[in-house]
């Protein structure tokens, strides 16, 4: 039997903020990603002319773009219209909007709509940002062994 | 007691939450730095000695960047899906779990293992990444003093 909890709302909250804290440094970690990339980016083309003949320019830009365009999809902004109750962002809202903002506050239903909507754009953000973070351990590990093939041949 | 365990294990889950993100925001920190660094040693491989070719350059680099993306890689890991579930388009209705909070306060200790886990893997790499960054400054030194006699 499940004990009655003082608050019902209570738990139901506190993992609507643990999606919160997931997501917001999920976002974090891509827009500093974003730096790393654009950073490694600069140094490969200032140095594309002492790239071997087996690895035209095209190439090597290719995982740059695919990480770029992950990352973009991470930090695309999401308020997913089945959440707009609680969190409504409109081009011409007015104060009655609003009025029943409490209601929505303490009704378990939109609570466990807001869970859901969290876990849906988590989901997304997270296989764009592994996807990303993926491709560039690749190519890093890639990067170590035609550094080592150079050095030793 | 058990009242006091389980506000332990909660003391105990927030520590490595901060732990944790203390030690992403480092390693992001270090990769901007390392990238930086990339950059500027790239721009003078022509007036290095002959040993310093560029794969011996950039290997380093290549080394401590792996550890930092490893260290900072996103972890879900599946033991703790339950209570904080990854899904794409879920139902409301699949968050009833969360009112049983006999099943959050049995979850408490597995909770914590699952999160030391993840900290030690982001431990170890941070290490490894700060201790090789720490060496090649240091061989960099020996370098630039051994080139001026």
């Amino acid at each position: 039997m499940n004990k009655p909890v003082s608050n019902p709302t209570q738990p139901y909250r506190s993992l609507i903020a643990g999606y919160t804290e997931a997501i917001r440094a999920s976002d974090f970690k891509a827009n500093i990603a974003f730096l790393f990339v654009a950073f490694m980016m600069g140094s490969v083309l200032w140095n594309y002319r002492s790239l071997p003949s087996y690895l035209p320019v095209q190439l090597v830009l290719l995982p740059f773009l695919v990480v770029y365009f992950c990352l973009f999809m991470v930090l695309f902004p999401r308020y997913p219209k089945r959440g707009a109750k609680n969190f409504l962002v409109a081009r011409r809202p007015t104060p009655a909007d609003f009025e029943n903002v409490i209601e929505t506050e303490e009704d378990i239903g939109q609570l466990k709509l807001r869970c859901a909507v969290h876990s849906d754009i988590l989901w997304w953000k997270s296989f764009y940002i592994r996807v990303s973070f993926l491709l560039s351990i690749v190519c890093v590990c890639i990067t170590i062994f035609l550094l080592l093939y150079v050095w030793f041949t | 007691m058990a009242k006091d365990q389980n506000a332990q294990l909660r003391n105990l889950i927030a520590g490595y939450n901060d732990s944790i993100r203390l030690s992403d925001i480092k390693a992001m920190i270090a990769v901007l730095f390392v990238a930086i660094m990339v950059g500027t040693v790239l721009q003078f491989r022509d007036r290095y000695p002959w040993y310093l070719k560029v794969p011996v350059l950039l290997i380093p680099f290549m080394v401590i960047f792996l550890n930092l993306l490893i260290s900072v890689y996103p972890r879900f890991p599946r033991a703790g899906r339950r209570r904080f579930p990854l899904w794409r388009n879920p139902d409301p209705d699949d968050f009833d779990f969360v009112a049983d909070s006999e099943a959050e306060i049995a979850e408490l200790p597995a909770r914590c293992a699952l999160l030391s886990r993840i900290l030690w893997w982001k431990n170890i790499t941070l290490q490894i990444a700060y201790l090789l960054s720490m060496a090649c400054l240091a061989a960099t030194a020996i370098l630039l003093f051994a080139a001026r006699l």
